[in-house]
């Protein structure tokens, strides 16, 4: 069985379909990840010392954690607890949503707390309530300027996909290891998964260039310096 | 002269704040009148920004009172938000919302907080914007992109827009060179001829003398000495005051 | 502007995500009696994902797919993890059964319970018959040519014990080994015991030694499911000694 032969039109449709596997778990993380990472750094710099304790508490869990261990928990420790079970895509997509939410927290919370004291007061000077100094104000900056870092935080799931593969998700990586496991060649599959990997990450980063300058403070230079 | 006057729209009475042990404000009272333009000069550190801050609860003083049209802001029912609505506030570093253009930052104030359309809010920006003399090819251009100068004046119009009672003024030209201040001034007599309520922290002795009602000298946290402009400048009465007044010639001339 | 909250829109998201996620887990409701397998797919030809149709596919699936008929079930469902996730899932019941070339360990018996071993992957010493040539002991195979299939345990063992003493040729399936060693190419061949008892009965060759590596393969059940276990022990008592064994291994060991 070792050394079957595996023509490179079915090896790449096996890889693609990881690849296409990699990029939904990916895209539904950062999603997430997102969702829930902005409340947090808003909960972290604006809340009461209450929700700041459970906000901290929260991102320091999650980023104390390794991803596998995050994964064990949901598939299959929280359905002992509660009898809950998720799927493993849904184990997989929540598991790396959390763990991206603790770092995007990290980048908003930082962004959030670089909007100068002067854009604050400027906006309390005009009338406007603490929640429309947030809406208006300092998130719109706050946004901007974590495009870069945001990028980068995308590119980091997209690779941490390959992680869910502990689970039985059958993202890229794991196609690369049937394929190996088959032909005995680790060198061409697992090339051609870094390579699709880098086929992935690469556009980014040129959107990352084009985002930044559509939507990066003018002339401030905010986000048009974006390095993945 | 009673230091302050029932008609005033704008009262202070014995005014007082700390920073911990440093007295900033010691017992601060004067009235604004509407219409009237009332510059106040000092030596940095005498407490003239954050009595500023004060009137509009940027900064919350620990005793005494500031009553603005009839209310007192300092009382714990007021909504601070619909006063600051009502006072106009011009800082120093211009402040201007980097991510708007300077026809958007003119529009939010009228927009989130009065809850005007986006018709009416470019309407009012825009009157706002020609009254400060901005070049029509600068409305759709982001702070960064603009003039000092061409900021402040942005500034001033995003205070307009919300035909405040009262604009105050901190230290409006100090970040900007000769020239450009000179732009920013012009204005700013221009609003004084139009009878706009303006309370003014400046160095600039050409202004006070050119569109002031009173001058306050302010020094160690209190008025120190007060009067017409051309009498309190030209002919101080206390040394410090002189003093004052001797150094700022000397930097300008 | 005003009125029209942002974070509606974000509740609804996450509303949504979740009750996608929800869905996911109600369960059919069918009345098929399915067996739940858990294997991890990279490991031929005892798991392994087939190239050509997507399926995952080999002698552990083909094995309990005959044990499920032989025990009443209409359907196996395999799931493919990681090797070192599939204890938990059975723990936790995500699967029913794991069988993945799994050796039967002391460590893994304290928390799963195993069936009769179905696989023993020590090395037999296979030569031709004949030949004269007598192994007492991996030392009598130094200066011989010896025949394995890359990849695996045999070659592996053989490389490590024989690698500065022989000449050891590797071929790609365990048949190739046999073709050469028939034909003279080499001397022995070493390879998994149950594949050269198989050959033994097929070819003119004859196991003259086995090397014990004391690996046992197994099939896992969760701990205590001895009802499971039983039945699992029974088909694969009567597969074990039907014909359908040694058809099994021939068709993925044979050729």
């Amino acid at each position: 069985m070792i050394g079957t032969a595996v023509s490179l039109d079915v090896a790449m449709r096996m890889l693609l379909e990881g690849a296409k596997m990699t990029v939904v778990l990916s895209v539904l993380s950062i999603i997430l990840g997102l969702l829930l990472g902005l409340p947090v750094a808003i909960m972290e710099t604006y809340g009461g010392r209450l929700l700041r304790y459970v906000a901290m508490v929260y991102e320091g869990t999650l980023r104390g954690i390794p991803l596998l261990a995050i994964y064990m928990v949901i598939f299959f420790s929280m359905p002992l607890l509660t009898g809950i079970g998720l799927p493993a895509f849904w184990a997989a997509v929540i598991g790396l949503g959390i763990r991206s939410s603790a770092y995007q927290s990290q980048i908003f919370r930082s962004t959030i707390q670089a909007v100068g004291e002067g854009q604050i007061e400027a906006a309390y000077s005009l009338g406007m309530s603490k929640l429309e100094t947030l809406r208006y104000v300092v998130l719109p900056q706050a946004i901007r300027m974590a495009v870069p870092a945001w990028m980068n935080e995308y590119v980091i799931v997209l690779k941490d996909t390959s992680i869910a593969l502990a689970i039985g998700i059958v993202e890229l990586t794991r196609q690369a290891q049937y394929l190996v496991s088959i032909t005995g060649e680790p060198f061409r599959y697992y090339g051609l998964a870094a390579f699709l990997y880098l086929i992935m990450v690469l556009p980014l980063t040129y959107l990352a260039g084009v985002l930044a300058r559509k939507y990066g403070i003018k002339g401030t230079g905010g986000a048009s310096n974006v390095r993945i | 002269m009673p230091p302050t006057s029932e008609s005033d729209v704008l009262i202070i009475r014995n005014l007082k704040k700390k920073f911990g042990e440093k007295t900033v404000l010691n017992g601060v009272s004067f009235g604004v009148k509407r219409g009237e333009t009332k510059v106040i000069i000092g030596p940095s550190g005498a407490g003239k920004s954050t009595l500023l801050r004060c009137i509009n609860r940027l900064v919350e003083p620990d005793e005494g009172e500031v009553i603005f049209d009839g209310i007192n802001v300092l009382s714990k029912d007021v909504d601070i938000r619909k006063i600051r609505a009502r006072i106009g506030f011009v800082f120093q570093h211009f402040n201007l919302f980097k991510h708007l253009t300077a026809l958007e930052n003119v529009k939010i104030g009228p927009k989130v907080v009065k809850g005007l359309s986006d018709d009416e809010a470019e309407k009012i920006a825009v009157k706002a914007l020609k009254a400060v003399h901005l070049e029509e090819d600068a409305f759709e251009k982001y702070p960064a992109e603009l003039s000092g100068g061409q900021q402040q004046r942005v500034a001033i119009a995003r205070a307009l827009a919300m035909e405040p009672d009262i604009i105050l003024f901190d230290e409006p030209t100090s970040a900007l060179d000769p020239q450009l201040a000179g732009e920013v001034l012009d204005v700013m007599k221009e609003l004084a001829k139009k009878k706009v309520t303006m309370l003014v922290v400046t160095h600039e002795i050409g202004f006070a003398l050119n569109a002031a009602d009173e001058v306050l000298f302010f020094y160690n946290g209190r008025i120190w000495e007060r009067g017409e402009p051309r009498e309190l400048l030209y002919n101080p009465k206390r040394e410090e005051t002189k003093a004052f007044l001797r150094r700022i010639a000397d930097l300008s001339l | 502007m005003k009125g029209k909250s942002p974070y509606i829109g974000v509740f609804i998201a996450v509303s949504l995500l979740l009750a996608v996620a929800a869905s996911g887990c109600i369960s059919t409701g069918t009345k098929e009696k399915v067996l739940v397998v858990g294997t991890s797919a990279d490991f031929p030809p005892f798991e392994y994902k087939n190239a050509s149709n997507g399926q995952i596919t080999g002698f552990d699936i083909s094995l309990i797919k005959l044990i499920a008929k032989k025990m009443g079930y209409d359907k196996v469902e395999v799931k493919d993890m990681d090797f070192d996730s599939l204890i938990p899932a059975l723990q936790t019941g995500k699967v029913d059964v794991v069988i993945a070339g799994m050796t039967i360990t002391q460590e893994r018996e304290k928390v799963v319970d195993f069936s009769i071993p179905y696989w023993e992957a020590d090395q037999a010493v296979l030569v031709r018959k004949g030949s004269g040539i007598k192994v007492s002991s991996v030392d009598d195979l130094k200066g011989k040519k010896i025949g394995v299939e890359k990849g695996t345990t045999g070659a592996i063992y053989v490389k490590k014990h024989l690698g500065n003493s022989s000449t050891i040729k590797e071929y790609p399936t365990y048949v190739a080994a046999t073709e050469a060693l028939l034909n003279g190419q080499v001397d022995a061949v070493v390879l998994d015991s149950p594949v050269a008892k198989m050959f033994s009965k097929k070819y003119s060759v004859e196991i003259v030694y086995t090397i014990k590596t004391g690996e046992h393969y197994g099939i896992a059940v969760k701990k205590g499911n001895k009802k499971l276990l039983d039945g699992i022990n029974n088909a694969l008592k009567a597969i074990m000694n039907s014909p359908e064994w040694n058809k099994l291994v021939e068709e993925y060991f044979g050729s």
